[in-house]
């Protein structure tokens, strides 16, 4: 009964996360040009990575949560997630402390697109909190 | 319990794969596409994507209403604020424009201008309201910028150099002012 209830949570969990990240991407591929200035802005990454990122990426991310919800290569896709989350969190925590005042390119890219901040950390960390709990449990499963 | 199992990392492969054939195939037909290259291109003129750098002088006197804001070098802007046709917005945060800004210029960032339009009354509407952020990797500018234009603004500049640009700039006039009195 308890792993009946645990099970629901966390199918629970996977829809959320999956909403979110096809949510995430369908707005990128819609613009991927407008995407790549947003990644740009990091100033991380040379701009042939920026480029080839901002076609990529977004795909990425809806294939990851389509994949979550219907259970298809639903382990890779954890995988990808789970390391997609914590890159999101390394950069926005390095745009911070470089001081940088630029808009996240996390879930939008209309100009009214969020500000990177303490908001958008906590919310990539809770993200990832979710992703780990959806991947563990993927560990424990036989096949 | 192995943390990364080699069934996740296949899994992880086909999808990648999957990913990019997807991306580049609907990158080829996407009016919005962005172009696979080493370099950034050329920032552009918005209104008939003559780049910014070719500009010519005249267009600072054009006072014609623009539905896009339109990129502005420092030179232009200079000429602007001297004949008292244009006002320049920092779009930063109240703290950084505390810290330091552009001479002359006054701090409206897109959240303060959302949360209180009205203030839109306090600029003159003649002028030219130039936005501009911390510097070229910023877009903060851009986002006022649209912003007062949905809100009615008619003549609305960027200066995509910001703070970074004028500071440099300002530099290069003062080492240019030095080598004339040198002479």
């Amino acid at each position: 009964m308890k792993n009946r209830k645990w099970d629901y949570f966390i199918l629970i969990v996977c829809w959320l996360v999956a909403v979110t990240f096809i949510f995430a991407g369908v707005g990128k591929i819609i613009n991927p040009a407008h995407f790549a200035e947003d990644i740009n802005n990091y100033r991380m990454l040379p701009y042939l990575l920026v480029t080839i990122l901002a076609v990529v990426l977004p795909w990425l991310e809806v294939l990851c949560g389509l994949f979550l919800i219907i259970g298809f290569w639903r382990k890779g896709a954890a995988l990808i997630l789970l390391a997609l989350s914590f890159i999101f969190f390394i950069a926005i925590s390095s745009a911070m402390i470089r001081g940088l005042d630029i808009s996240c390119g996390c879930f939008a890219v209309s100009p009214e697109a969020i500000k990177i901040g303490y908001k958008r950390l906590v919310e990539d960390f809770i993200l990832f909190g979710m992703i780990l709990m959806i991947y563990l449990n993927l560990l424990k499963t036989p096949h | 319990m192995k943390f990364l199992p080699k069934k996740f990392l296949v899994e992880a492969i086909f999808i990648i794969i999957l990913a990019a054939v997807l991306g580049f195939s609907s990158n080829l037909f996407n009016p919005n596409n962005v172009k696979i290259s080493f370099s950034r291109p050329p920032i552009e003129f918005v209104e008939d994507n003559i780049p910014a750098q070719t500009l010519p002088d005249v267009e600072i006197n054009n006072t014609e209403p623009t539905e896009e804001p339109i990129l502005l070098e420092m030179k232009q802007i200079v000429r602007l604020l001297e004949k008292d046709q244009g006002v320049l917005l920092d779009a930063r945060s109240e703290k950084k424009f505390k810290k330091e800004h552009i001479p002359g210029a006054r701090h409206l960032s897109h959240h303060d201008f959302l949360k209180n339009k009205n203030i839109l009354e306090t600029f003159p509407k003649d002028k030219w309201l130039i936005c501009y952020c911390e510097g070229p990797g910023c877009d903060q500018a851009e986002i006022l910028a649209y912003e007062l234009i949905f809100a009615g603004c008619q003549r609305v500049a960027v200066y995509r150099g910001g703070l970074e640009g004028w500071k440099n700039w300002s530099n290069s006039q003062l080492e240019t002012r030095a080598h004339v009195d040198e002479k």
